[in-house]
């Protein structure tokens, strides 16, 4: 924003634009300008610092850039960066964000669900029979998205998000407990979706080339079954939606690709339902070398 | 995006130890190793205006942050007619303070010396950059002949 007003105030100023306008210098000894070059980098003068402005026009826009650039590196003399850049990342909290994909097999939450579909102004109500299994279980591939950060002593906190597609419903089929004026809509089942939001707490034991965790999960999911419904000439989705808690236990492993970058897998049971499984891969990334556990 | 990109494949690579070398710092000058610090000192042509420019570059051989400290950094210098100087690092807007170098990351600041006289030698203890000890001193001769040196002031 500062570097968008300076460029506007050279827009509208006509006098000639002379290096060093950037913060205005104010140091001491600074005016008298001119050092021995040593690859450009070594300089004594305040007016070490410009400014690019190129306007440009694309059509009917007229784009406006700028660009702060400094003739030399010399703290003291430059101004487009500030003293210990390279410490940066040590002024921020141990933080981390990972992608990945899992698999997940879990129970059905279609069994003895009910419905309504409607098609123009008639409604159908059917309940889902799932017939030839006791315990029905459903398939899901889903992406993570996970953004945490680290606790001292090797503990850590988080938010991960779950997003998928249910790839292997449990075989199911609507019963339509209503008729209408054509009879009954034919209904046949499709995929689904997955949505997960968790909170998760953990500790992670870091070794020279890994690094093993236990962690704790807990919070919601939604699983969304679509079911095709014919009647007549119309055609709708209906969708059976299923809410509920999750708390999983899970072990994970991870390689450290460098000492910011790690690949891992994990493996978890839901608490709740003994029988759910997940399992998956993941790429992090870590603010601090080896998640600051060194 | 590109930049992004970039940023990530950068800090993606690890300094080596000892390598005194990566992506993005070169570590030219005297090279010396102390505590987890590898630093590089090239003492670079002299300002016009008095004083001298030190550039450091310096990588974190070890997992852990290390400490790198430029307020501690103690820069001695003679002149050519034989007075010993203590110089202080030229911060005009005191920016400069102690910092942590994380692991495996590397660094590099160019510190302006400014004095009114024209330096024959300047030594810089590479200890005290990390609060190591005993001191290990680099010095560095100037560049220019003293004849030559003392027509430039």
């Amino acid at each position: 924003m500062k570097y968008l007003l300076f460029a506007a105030l050279l827009l509208a100023d006509p006098r000639p634009v002379h290096a060093g306008s950037c913060h205005g210098g104010g140091n001491a000894g600074t005016s008298s300008s001119g050092s021995h070059d040593d690859g450009g980098r070594s300089s004594s003068s305040s007016n070490d610092t410009s400014w690019s402005y190129t306007p440009s026009s694309a059509g009917d826009y007229v784009v406006h850039s700028s660009e702060c650039i400094d003739n030399t590196d010399v703290h003291g003399f430059r101004h487009c960066s500030k003293f210990g850049a390279w410490g940066k990342n040590m002024r921020i909290p141990k933080l981390f964000i990972e992608v990945g994909g899992n698999v997940r097999n879990f129970g059905s939450a279609l069994v003895d669900r009910t419905g309504t579909i409607s098609h123009g102004y008639e409604s159908f109500a059917y309940r889902v029979v799932m017939p030839g299994a006791d315990a029905p279980r459903d398939v899901a591939m889903t992406s993570t998205l996970r953004l945490g950060f680290g606790i001292p002593r090797g503990f850590y906190s988080g938010l991960e998000f779950e997003l998928g597609a249910l790839v292997s419903p449990a075989a199911a089929t609507a019963e339509m407990t209503t008729a209408g004026a054509f009879g009954t809509p034919n209904v046949e089942q499709q995929h689904g979706m997955f949505l997960g939001f968790t909170g998760v707490g953990g500790y992670r034991a870091v070794g020279s080339r890994g690094a093993i965790a236990i962690e704790g999960a807990g919070g919601l999911r939604s699983v969304r079954y679509n079911f095709d419904s014919s009647y007549h000439y119309c055609e709708t989705t209906t969708t059976v939606t299923a809410n509920m808690g999750v708390v999983e236990a899970r072990a994970r492993a991870e390689l450290w690709l460098s000492p910011w970058l790690t690949a891992g897998v994990t493996v978890g049971s839901n608490v709740l339902e003994r029988s759910d499984w997940m399992a998956g891969v993941y790429f992090g990334a870590h603010s601090r070398a080896y998640a600051g556990a060194r | 995006m590109r930049a992004a990109v970039l940023s990530v494949a950068l800090t993606a690579c690890a300094y080596r130890p000892g390598s005194f070398s990566h992506l993005s710092e070169s570590f030219p000058g005297q090279r010396t190793t102390v505590g987890c610090i590898d630093l590089s000192v090239e003492r670079r042509p002299d300002l016009i205006g008095g004083g001298t420019v030190l550039a450091y570059a310096f990588g974190n051989r070890c997992d852990h942050p290390a400490i790198v400290d430029f307020t501690q950094v103690k820069v001695h210098a003679r002149t050519y007619d034989g007075r010993d100087l203590i110089l202080a690092a030229f911060d005009p807007e005191g920016q400069i303070q102690p910092l942590e170098l994380d692991g495996r990351a590397t660094g590099e600041e160019a510190i302006a010396y400014k004095i009114d006289a024209s330096l024959a030698e300047v030594c810089v203890d590479a200890a005290s950059l990390t609060h190591e000890s005993p001191a290990r001193w680099l010095c560095f001769a100037s560049n220019l002949p003293p004849q030559i040196a003392e027509a430039g002031k």
